[in-house]
């Protein structure tokens, strides 16, 4: 597949030689994002660096009603930038630039294309950072995080991207460029910006942000439970949260993720351990070593047989770093995973974690957690032989059967990676018809004739059968690659 | 005019299905608490329908041990909050009228002092049941704490003033009560509180809450709200002190000002608010407008201008508002107050939202000081959404160029 040659003269046109690519190394690249069981090869890709230009070529594809969509750094989990049918990708990695920084309002205007962490080393130094991050911080781009509203270990206490985007500038599948809120939130009307963050780049192609800045904590006290079940630390979260404590992050690794972070990054955590519990107060310096006595005193009288505090910043890093690389260090104890990112109110941590574990035993796989506990937002890792077909169906019926119970406890399919191509069938078993049926209604609002990221969100005919096969590709060669392609994968959420 | 309430949404489903089949426009009212004076003036004259929620009050769920809760739109924000503070929890949003109703509440993306530090409802709201322009009941979101299973339909709906669709029920999930709320507050003649409140912002102490009301005595009443352990406390008042010396005295929570007209409420929480109205003492029909503004435009407004027309003002000066009140009922001054505002506010992303006294006809004169920016896209929204155009907003019939 490549780009029909009346299409392509008109994208160099607009763009220049140099960013349109239609090569087979290009195509091959850019046929998957982080979801690596899935792949399918868009028709080309274009690399516009203004808004003008990006304008141009989006009326280009949809007077000739060609499907495209929007990319970051492909980090996303869910699917969400794997073209459908032959789509262009639109890669928006040079829109990277900081715009302004504006401290007396707390605000940054960033490109979409900027990568998360960068945005918190452009103002660290001034006592500020950008909240919401996802473990793969170093590697997404902000504009995929307004995409899939993405989260992260520190949104217990601070939100999700939706909380921290204050204004958007966007084009819209017809070229139309808008402008939704501005440098605060009292922004009246219909909250058309909250509806825009997290609708998996299916409205419209963002090309401005403005984010919010948090200032930072004076101090942080980063604490870990070691338990020796799994149902204690679970304990433990509950425990804190119901003394009206809320910490900056409860993250959960449980024995497998231990062993797998120990191998890989020697963080010093216990491997005789069931499970341990990250648990990190911040704010300000005074007082906070007695909110990290009750704490440390909830953990143990919920069940941790010890907890240690990070002496220094070199030992809080340590932790962080196999907290937010922990899903990198399965490599070391599989070929390959399969992450899920279901939610679940957080009192039903217990029994859903025994389920899990026992919906790995019944079909044969391991089953390691690593999550965000405080808000009950799971990501269990189906560890499955990528060369092995049965594994591969077997992780695909797993995860499955974790969603189900997922919203059979009162959940929901995904807290911070979005439902994009992987879990799109599955949006009916959540929502009743009609409510579907709203949310298909508005995507016609804002995209009538569907071009924009097709295939998305919303069940199709045909996926369910190709998600249960294990594969979305048509043919063996490219399964194959795919499989090559998750063998390696090791980016962490 | 008619009006029809009921307890069962299926009958009010049917009500509002029988108005879409009739193409027959309805308003949307709560409690009734604002209803008269928001879409104010000639609420008398209006012929449209209207449908109140208020019987429509039950709880659908309560999970303290996840700190969700789900209600239907009748339900008083008073009610609320009581029934959170027995298990010592609070939706941090407080707003003007107590007694209104959660429905109306995120019809209006209503926010509360304490947006500082917990946010707005924008940052509680997890879920929602609405009534679309086809008659049928929608739920989106959910109960759980993190969700983007979807599109955000509960956002969408967030601010939506009635012109989307019927609320019918929403989940918010609340946060614990901050722990020993305290308060400092002092007097200020004039406008010399603005510098200070500017450089503990930068100073980026973590403050609860920041108010600043003028008093009929031309005066200011600067309060800043806090929480936490002792020595937390004790820092932050330190921190305090060093900025402004000694014209804050510390008032815990419980205690009030003796003697003092413009003393602020029972708890720390709800700063100024559930006294203001009555240490104003105004009429029953007044003029109250409100701007929502950068923390750079509010920090540099004119105050001094508005304070010597005896306008009543009461602030959040951080990423927050200014409301504006006058006992003028004279049609020709109001629009004088509305062109001096809006001359004020200098900053583009300054918006005004009027709460009372204005009459609907001042709607255009509002202009884009009364939109959000992508209001021709929330207008071509509204006209999708509600083909039959039987859900009545004044705030979607605004006509200009963007």
């Amino acid at each position: 597949m490549s780009f029909e040659t009346n299409i392509r003269r008109e994208c160099v046109r607009i763009l220049g030689k140099e960013w349109v690519k239609d090569d087979p190394v290009t195509l091959y690249t850019y046929r998957c994002d982080g979801l690596t069981l899935y792949t399918s090869p868009p028709m080309g890709v274009v690399f516009p660096v203004t808004v003008q230009e990006l304008a141009s070529v989006v009326k280009l594809f949809h007077q000739h009603k060609i499907s495209f969509i929007a990319r970051g750094a492909g980090t996303g989990l869910s699917g969400g930038a794997i073209p459908q049918d032959g789509s262009v990708i639109i890669e928006m990695a040079r829109f990277k630039e900081i715009h302004e920084i504006d401290l007396l309002n707390r605000t940054i205007t960033v490109g979409p294309g900027v990568i998360n962490l960068r945005i918190t080393e452009h103002v660290h130094a001034e006592g500020y950072h950008y909240a919401p991050d996802p473990s793969s911080q170093k590697a997404c781009s902000i504009g995929g995080n307004v995409a899939e509203n993405s989260g992260g270990p520190h949104t217990l206490k601070y939100g999700v991207t939706v909380n921290h985007v204050l204004g958007i500038e966007m084009v819209l599948p017809d070229g139309e460029l808008v402008t939704l809120g501005g440098k605060h939130f009292g922004m009246p009307g219909p909250d058309m910006l909250g509806l825009v963050t997290g609708s998996e780049g299916t409205f419209g192609i963002v090309t401005k942000i403005i984010c919010r800045l948090t200032p930072n904590p004076e101090k942080a006290i980063t604490m870990l439970g070691i338990y020796t079940s799994v149902r204690d630390a679970c304990e433990s979260v509950s425990s804190i949260i119901s003394h009206g404590i809320i910490p900056a992050a409860m993250e959960m690794l449980d024995k497998i993720t231990i062993s797998a972070v120990e191998k890989a990054l020697k963080p010093g955590f216990p491997l005789d351990a069931e499970a341990v519990l990250i648990v990190e107060l911040d704010g300000l310096a005074d007082g906070l070593d007695a909110e990290a006595e009750v704490v440390e005193k909830l953990l143990k009288d919920s069940g941790a047989t010890t907890v240690n505090r990070a002496r220094d910043e070199v030992e809080r890093a340590k932790i962080w770093r196999a907290r937010k690389e922990a899903f990198g260090a399965i490599g070391q104890i599989s070929p390959s995973y399969y992450v899920q990112d279901g939610v679940i109110p957080r009192s039903k941590l217990p029994e859903v974690l025994d389920e899990i574990a026992e919906i790995g035993k019944r079909n044969g796989l391991t089953v390691a957690n690593v999550f965000h506990a405080g808000d009950g937002n799971l990501h269990p890792l189906i560890l499955y032989d990528y060369e092995n077909e049965q594994e591969v169906e077997k992780a695909h019926l797993i995860g499955e059967e974790i969603l189900s119970s997922c919203i059979r406890h009162g959940g929901t399919l995904s807290g911070e990676h979005g439902i994009g191509l992987e879990k799109a069938e599955w949006m009916s078993k959540l929502y009743p018809g009609n409510s579907l049926d709203n949310m298909k209604n508005v995507r016609t609002f804002f995209n009538p004739e569907n071009l924009l990221n097709p295939g998305k969100i919303f069940p199709s005919p045909g996926r369910c059968a190709e998600s249960k096969s294990g594969t979305t590709p048509k043919n063996a060669a490219v399964l194959n690659k795919s499989k090559m392609v998750a063998a390696k994968s090791g980016i962490s959420v | 005019m008619s009006r029809f309430e009921s307890d069962s949404l299926e009958e009010i489903q049917s009500w509002v299905s029988s108005r879409i089949e009739a193409k027959k426009t309805f308003r949307i009212c709560g409690r009734g608490t604002r209803f008269v004076t928001t879409i104010s003036g000639k609420s008398g004259a209006d012929s449209r329908d209207i449908l109140s929620l208020q019987k429509l009050k039950a709880t659908r769920f309560f999970d303290p041990e996840d700190m969700v809760v789900g209600l239907e739109s009748g339900m008083s924000i008073r009610n609320l909050q009581k029934m959170l503070a027995e298990q010592n929890m609070m939706l941090p949003v407080n707003p003007w009228f107590p007694d209104s109703c959660v429905g109306s509440l995120v019809a209006c993306n209503d926010f509360g002092p304490n947006r500082m530090n917990m946010g707005g409802l924008r940052d509680c709201i997890i879920g929602i049941e609405y009534i679309n322009g086809k008659g049928e009941i929608v739920q989106a979101g959910g109960k759980v704490v993190k969700n983007v299973s979807g599109y955000d339909l509960t956002r969408m709906m967030l601010g939506s003033r009635g012109g989307l669709g019927v609320i019918t029920s929403v989940n918010f999930k609340v946060m614990p009560l901050p722990v020993e709320p305290h308060g400092m507050f002092g007097i200020f003649k004039a406008e010399t509180w603005l510098p200070q409140v500017e450089e503990l912002h930068k100073r980026r102490i973590p403050l609860d809450w920041i108010q600043a009301a003028s008093t009929q005595d031309s005066v200011w009443i600067l309060g800043l709200g806090y929480s936490g352990n002792v020595a937390k406390r004790n820092r932050i008042e330190n921190e305090i002190s060093k900025i402004f010396g000694k014209a804050l005295a510390v008032l815990p929570d419980g205690e009030s000002f003796s003697g003092q007209k413009f003393t602020p409420g029972d708890n720390r929480i709800e700063g100024f608010l559930p006294k203001i109205l009555d240490a104003w003492g105004m009429p029953e029909s007044y003029f109250h407008v409100f701007a929502t503004a950068a923390t750079e435009n509010i920090l540099n407004f004119p105050f001094e201008i508005f304070r010597k027309e005896n306008f009543k003002m009461l602030i959040h000066p951080i990423g927050g508002d200014i409301h504006f009140m006058h006992t003028s009922s004279d049609r020709k001054e109001q629009l004088q107050h509305l062109e001096k505002i809006k001359s004020a506010l200098v900053h583009p992303d300054s918006k005004l939202r009027w709460v009372s006294g204005v009459p609907e006809s001042s709607f255009q004169e509002l202009e884009r000081f009364g939109v959000a920016s992508g209001y021709a896209l929330t207008q071509r929204l509204k006209r999708h959404l509600d083909p039959a155009g039987v859900f009545s907003a004044a705030y979607y019939e605004l006509e200009f160029d963007e």
